[in-house]
């Protein structure tokens, strides 16, 4: 194997709670590429993707988890682009985001995200080029008295192989034989974290079960590629 | 040909910050695979990184959706914390943290994680991987 670096894109662990989101520990490895810059494009390009979508401040429970800079020097931050800032508070400048933003330059809305220094979503971080793998893991769905739930994130890892190919067969193979034994008289809830709408604050809800497999893309099986530390072959 | 190795995995929490748990427990088995190492040694260092890069970057409050018990409050207030909530709510401290966090000294902030024990739990499973 190559001992040549590849540029990792990873995406940080926001979560919902509530009608905000927090930062909990943990990382999701997303992608790589050869190069830094393909890398960073990559990151700037879902960077970019969320912050369409997202309030960042509904990100964090007080104004330190959203920035640096504390809540005066801001206002003349924002005040610096011809923006007026709203009353202190988070609820105030969520509010004032919502109702303006659409209405702003991309220039003025790029300087709010960049005062807001701990609001970033992604990052890429250097590996060797042969320090992957791939890890097939079962989805842990549960039943709830109402629908079977996956849980937010994770499973249980049934194995691990270095090239996605083995890793995506196996996955394959495990998934028809599980979904063969699918007790299909219940609804199946699609909410699942590392769905591609993340991140959204969802209202939850039951489906059939090919509305759930086949066309929203929950899964009893996935591949998750994960990092290979020192010391292994 | 496989082999075992020693995988470093998270506990997997749910949206609001909980462990992932159902109507039968507090913990499905859930967990998030991070990291492959061929010992349990450099596994278990791992471990240690991750644990303290989490203490040092998180709210603690957010694992801890109960109530902040009396012990713990008192001992909070013996470490002189600025603006320390009178109550119970661990809304309230959770506020309060992210409010603070950033004044506090590393040993406030390691001696306010102790009172939390093995809450942020990374650990480390055996797993069979295919070359």
């Amino acid at each position: 194997m190559s001992d040549a670096s590849r540029f990792v894109v990873r995406r940080l662990n926001w979560r919902p709670a509530g009608d905000r989101f927090i930062r909990l520990p943990g990382e999701t490895r997303l992608t790589s590429f050869d190069s830094f810059d393909a890398a960073e494009a990559d990151r700037a390009a879902r960077e970019s993707e969320v912050r369409d979508r997202v309030n960042p401040f509904r990100c964090g429970t007080a104004w330190h988890a959203l920035t640096t800079i504390p809540e005066p020097m801001f206002r003349d931050w924002v005040a610096d682009v011809g923006l007026t800032p709203p009353g202190g508070g988070l609820d105030p400048w969520a509010a004032w985001w919502a109702e303006g933003h659409a209405n702003w330059t991309a220039e003025q809305r790029w300087h709010v995200w960049a005062g807001l220094n701990r609001v970033r979503f992604f990052e890429v971080i250097e590996r060797p080029a042969s320090a992957v793998a791939f890890a097939v893991v079962r989805v842990m769905w549960q039943y709830n008295d109402q629908y079977y739930e996956p849980g937010s994130e994770g499973g249980l890892t049934v194995r691990a192989y270095r090239t996605r190919d083995r890793a995506e067969a196996e996955c394959r193979r495990l998934e028809e034989q599980a979904r063969r034994e699918w007790d299909a008289r219940h609804f199946a809830e699609t909410w699942r974290w590392e769905l591609d709408s993340w991140p959204a604050l969802h209202e939850e809800g039951g489906f059939e079960e090919d509305e759930a497999f086949d066309r929203r893309g929950a899964r009893l099986y996935e591949v998750v590629e994960v990092d290979v530390g020192e010391g292994a072959p | 040909v496989s082999r075992t190795m020693f995988l470093v995995v998270r506990r997997a929490v749910q949206d609001d910050g909980a462990g992932c748990g159902d109507q039968g427990g507090p913990d499905t088995g859930s967990r998030v695979p991070l990291r492959l190492f061929a010992s349990r040694e450099a596994a278990e260092r791992r471990v240690a990184e991750l644990t303290a890069e989490a203490r040092r970057t998180m709210n603690p409050f957010h694992l801890n959706d109960y109530e902040v018990p009396d012990p713990i409050r008192k001992y909070l207030k013996k470490l002189r914390l600025s603006a320390c909530p009178k109550e119970q709510w661990a809304e309230q401290w959770e506020e309060w943290w992210d409010r603070c966090a950033d004044e506090m000294t590393d040993d406030q902030r390691a001696a306010v994680w102790a009172m939390f024990g093995a809450l942020v739990p990374y650990e480390v499973i055996e797993i069979e991987v295919d070359e």
